[in-house]
């Protein structure tokens, strides 16, 4: 087993998910069925491969530094579960 | 007249240019259309009446005074996947996550299409963050096909297909990370166009895989999606990796000729368990396209094989980090009852979220993890730069390859096969394309013997639209469009 | 007893003054209404994309050419993930395999000597939003104002050995990176940001002890007294036979002690990949080129060339040369009035004098080189004299007032006529008669203060000379 339930809490943590028990139970079990399947992959050799990221050789995409949003902002905050005047609000958190 | 929701996307907007309709009477028509057969189908997520109406008066006026003329969709209702944002309209994502979210911005094809005066009608389901291929994990309920009820219309684009296979919009936009464009198309009798990466904002598309995703359209022939296409492609600043290129004139492709084509067939798919009728079909299309003129070969693309394990680590680990940002602060589901700040980063992620989307970004996750980065991400990228390179190959030989679009009709929808291997065998033709980044149709090719639809792929090289839709547009002069004979009146 | 250095690398995050975010059209402005400067992008909308922008990589290439870095012909976005409030994306659009700068370094004057201070890595990054605390109402306020304002992080090797030579090095940053003009700096606001990493270990030893990383710190003074307090924890815990756990500290300012925050195996794993929606950069000679020439002739060469064009010593030249504003201000002055010691005398003494007392920077000031050789001008052809000068200066410096009028406005021209001035003295004579015999006696201070006094009564404005003259005379006859 690639994932053992220790690592399974581990990434689970790392992004932020919680599950029910049997859905634990069922999950660490596909997760490295998985990963045994992708891991066929390693009879390829690729050594002389470049990862690749992009599909077309595309570079330096800018936009002017020119500031003109000032409506942007507006309307975004009424999809928050929760604020207060023009914040959005979260449990307290101390020390950064 | 023939029924007006029966009617191709191209002959209403001809008809109400002529005026023989106006977009009042095409809308309602279509909203009658959605009301008598959504309970069956279920293909909606949100139907926008009242803003279609709206719509349909405002269209109908530009037209009267004689602006539109160039739009080839002017006044025709679309449907939209529900992972393309619409300004003011919920957006959900067939999720829990997003059930309410309604932003506040346009996606760029949206944009595109209200500015051509194409009528939205409504969004449309799809499988959770388009993560499947059977509608079977959205939060709204999955959506049946219209062939036979009892059968998934695919996905993830699956509201998409069947939306438009039951006549409930003429034409429909989905999404296509790893064939959630084709195989919905394939299984609901219609044609399904993923374009070049590149070719149609992502702008407002609610990311899966940002290196995989495309959008596209669904319709009942090639000369409805090339419209389509046309109004959605170019450039967009607001895409870093859309590509300028000069105009995207699609329906000059629509023309009846293959003949000297070099079509490449990848053996791959011929030696594969393929259902009979599908090899049957498969076989049959091939002979069409020689009859036509076209040169087919057989050839190895073997190089390819491990396409679905590639995909399955690039396409998890983007997801893993594209889905990061649903937390429960700034939009979309916070749990009711958390005790500090990580509790509620969990419950809400843990409650938001269904069980394939959790299962994606827990392997994507590890698949980015430090120490396993080299030897699963890396190496999936560099199979990924294989794969690219094994079809700039075949295209230096080949101007379309063809292949079946899926090894087996619509599954019922009672089955259970989310990962046998079989399945995932089959996925290598749908997600190479994507990986690469490449251009490809799914067009209808017969049915088999329960009478369901069987889909043919044609994969082009980057940019090569038009000889897909050429070849497309050749073969359905041989096979019409067929409508489910099972539809209610 | 054993002896030990301290070996401290630093993280500098710096803020550049571009007009818009790094990957949207919202502004960067300082001290917004909350979220007022945000959008979907910068929000982390579903849907939205990132757009760099172009001044973001100008800058940073600025900055990679100044501190003698190589610049990559090649740079790849990346992304850091990890869960905060304040990252909208819950991921970091940052860089870490392709950084756009490395291997630079920078000369840093400490008491006695100069010491070069390798640069490891510059790159750019987003900032993130701000968190605000409110325990009354026991909850945590955030504010995307700051969310995708452009950072450069500046990278050094573990190179120093003393707060003096941190100190040195960040001084020598700020004032290359306003020379620059890319960054304003401010410690106070945030827009410069230091990551200290610390470690000790036997003097002669080689190899490098365990770090520890205390995070953010926002004054010159707290980072000394951080290394110092750090520095000193480290030896103590060595000391007793301790050894030093890698982890993450935070500063205390007012309990004078670093606390930690987490240990190294805790740290998150950030999961770093390449951005797919953004394009990678690449950076053509020929760019590099063209922002070479854009390089500024900075402190250390002005200082060498104002010794030899002006004439003036090397100390006035370092305070002249701290900011690019004064230093233009010095030049371009004493180009119109072609007399460098008065120019370099007024903002030696009043210049730096005023900014002191009015807690404000270089960039505030109103002055203009024109005013200021006018004023000059004025006073070496006698129409105005030094005490009014001073007046003019002080007003024109701080607002957006010509000397001229001002001069004119309030009647400020100084007053050399002999027969009203002799009338003035007789008065103060009169009335301070004990001056007068003081002075008799030999007390040259009276001298003095019979001087003010007849200013004094000429509200300032007499010819300081001509008075000394006719005072003199008076009394000796």
């Amino acid at each position: 087993m690639k994932i053992s339930k220790e690592s399974f809490h581990n990434i689970a943590d790392m992004v932020k998910l919680s599950f029910k028990e049997e859905e634990k139970l069922k999950l660490i079990k596909d997760l490295n069925h998985t990963v045994e399947f992708i891991e066929t992959m390693n009879d390829m050799n690729t050594d002389s491969q470049e990862p690749m990221s992009y599909i077309h050789n595309l570079k330096n995409v800018f936009r002017e530094d020119v500031a003109s949003n000032a409506k942007a902002g507006q309307g975004l905050h009424e999809n928050a579960p929760e604020s207060m005047s023009d914040y959005y609000v979260v449990p307290p958190i101390f020390h950064d | 007249m023939k029924e007006i929701t029966a009617m191709s996307a191209m002959t209403v907007a001809e008809k109400i240019k002529a005026k023989e309709l106006s977009v009042q009477e095409v809308v309602e028509a279509q909203l009658k259309a959605i009301k008598l057969r959504e309970p069956l189908y279920n293909s909606y997520i949100t139907i926008t009446e009242n803003e279609a109406k709206e719509q349909a008066i405002k269209v109908q006026g530009q037209i009267d005074n004689g602006e539109l003329k160039d739009s080839p969709l002017a006044g025709v209702p679309v449907a939209i996947k529900d992972n393309i944002c619409t300004r003011g309209i919920k957006t959900t994502c067939a999720s829990k996550m997003l059930a309410d979210f309604v932003p506040a911005y346009d996606a760029t094809v949206t944009e595109r299409l209200k500015k051509s005066g194409a009528i939205l009608i409504g969004k449309v389901n799809l499988d959770e963050f388009a993560m499947g291929g059977t509608t079977k994990t959205s939060y709204f309920g999955e959506t049946k096909n219209p062939w036979n009820r009892d059968h998934t219309p695919g996905g993830s684009s699956g509201g998409s297909s069947a939306a438009v296979a039951a006549e409930e919009a003429f034409i429909s936009l989905g999404s296509d990370t790893g064939g959630s464009i084709r195989q919905p198309a394939a299984y609901c009798g219609l044609v399904g166009f993923k374009p070049t990466y590149g070719t149609v904002s992502r702008y407002g598309l609610i990311p899966l895989a940002s290196s995989l995703d495309q959008i596209g359209p669904l319709g009942r022939n090639i000369s409805d999606c090339a419209s389509i296409l046309e109004l959605i492609s170019g450039y967009d600043p607001k895409d870093s990796t859309s590509i300028k290129q000069g105009r995207y004139n699609y329906r000059s492709a629509l023309v009846d000729d293959v003949k000297n084509m070099k079509i490449g067939v990848p053996k791959l798919y011929l030696d594969e368990d393929l259902d009979e009728d599908i090899r049957s079909c498969f076989l049959g299309a091939l002979k069409t396209f020689e009859d036509m003129g076209a040169k087919v070969e057989l050839f190895d693309l073997d190089e390819i094989r491990h396409s679905v394990q590639a995909y399955y680590v690039i396409s998890c680990a983007e997801a893993s980090s594209n889905l990061s940002r649903y937390d429960g602060v700034r939009y979309g589901h916070r749990t009711g009852d958390y005790d500090g700040l990580d509790e509620l980063y969990k419950k809400s992620r843990g409650e938001g979220f269904g069980y394939e989307v959790k299962r994606r970004i827990m392997l994507g996750a590890y698949m980015l993890s430090s120490d396993k980065y080299e030897a699963y991400y890396n190496k999936a990228r560099r199979i990924r730069t294989i794969i690219s390179k094994t079809y700039d190959e075949a295209f230096n030989k080949y101007d379309i390859l063809l292949s079946p679009e899926s090894p087996n009709t619509a599954p019922l929808l009672s089955d259970d096969y989310s990962s046998s291997k079989n399945k995932q065998k089959s996925e290598i033709l749908n997600v190479s394309v994507n990986l690469a980044g490449l251009p490809a149709v799914s067009i209808p090719c017969g049915k088999d013997r329960k009478g369901l639809p069987i889909g043919l792929q044609l994969i082009g090289k980057k940019f090569g639209e038009k000889a897909l839709i050429q070849a497309a547009y050749s073969f359905e002069q041989t096979r019409p469009y067929e409508r489910p004979g099972t539809l209610v009146n | 007893m054993k002896r030990y250095e301290t070996v401290i690398g630093l993280e500098v995050h710096v803020e550049l003054s571009t007009a818009s975010k790094i990957f949207c059209a919202c502004s960067t402005k300082f001290g917004e209404k909350p979220n007022s400067n945000s959008c979907p992008i910068c929000i982390g909308m579903p849907g939205a994309m990132p757009i760099l922008n172009k001044k973001v990589v100008e800058y940073a290439i600025l900055v990679g050419l100044a501190l003698n870095c190589t610049i990559s012909k090649k740079s790849i976005l990346d992304r850091k993930n990890y869960f905060y409030p304040d990252l909208p994306k819950a991921y970091q659009i940052s860089q870490l395999y392709f950084p756009i700068a490395r291997n630079g370094r920078i000369t840093i004057d400490t008491d006695d000597k100069s010491k070069s201070i390798g640069i490891h890595e510059l790159h750019i990054e987003e900032d993130a939003g701000k968190l605000i605390h409110d325990s009354d109402k026991n909850m945590t306020l955030v504010d995307y104002n700051r969310s995708g304002v452009p950072l450069i992080e500046i990278v050094s090797e573990p190179d120093m050995r003393s707060a003096e030579e941190v100190k040195s090095y960040l001084e020598k940053l700020r004032t290359m990176l306003r020379y620059l003009g890319v960054s304003d700096c401010k410690m106070q606001e945030g827009s410069m940001r230091v990551d200290i990493n610390l470690s000790v270990r036997e003097v002669g030893d080689t190899r490098l002890g365990t770090r520890t990383e205390i995070k953010n710190m926002n004054s010159l003074k707290a980072i000394s007294r951080a290394i110092e307090g750090e520095s000193k924890r480290q030896i103590d815990i060595l000391q007793s036979g301790g050894l030093i756990d890698q982890e993450t500290r935070r500063w205390d300012d007012n309990e004078n002690e670093s606390v930690r925050m987490r240990l190294k195996e805790e740290a998150d794993d950030y999961r770093y990949f390449p951005e797919p929606d953004i394009a990678p950069l690449e950076i053509s000679d020929e760019w590099i080129h063209e922002l070479m020439a854009l390089l500024p002739e900075f402190q250390d060469e002005k200082i060498l060339r104002y010794q030899k064009d002006y004439g003036i010593s090397e100390y006035e030249a370092g305070v002249l040369t701290s900011s690019k504003e004064i230093a233009n201000l010095f030049e371009r002055a004493t180009r119109l009035c072609n007399l460098p010691k008065e120019v370099s005398n007024w903002l030696m003494v009043e210049g730096m004098r005023i900014l002191k007392d009015n807690y404000i920077d270089p960039w505030d000031i109103c002055l203009t080189p024109e005013r200021l050789s006018t004023l000059i001008l004025m006073i070496e052809e006698g129409r105005i004299n030094r005490i009014k000068g001073k007046e003019v200066f002080e007003k024109s410096f701080l607002e957006d007032v010509d000397p001229e009028d001002y001069v004119k406005k309030h009647g400020l021209e100084m007053i050399s006529d002999d027969k009203m001035l002799r009338k003035v003295v007789v008065k103060v004579l009169e009335d301070n008669p004990q001056s007068v015999s003081d002075y008799k006696n030999g007390k040259t201070k009276a001298f003095d203060n019979l001087v003010g006094q007849t200013m004094k009564s000429m509200k300032g404005k007499a010819d300081p000379a001509l008075v000394n003259t006719i005072l003199k005379e008076m009394l000796e006859n």
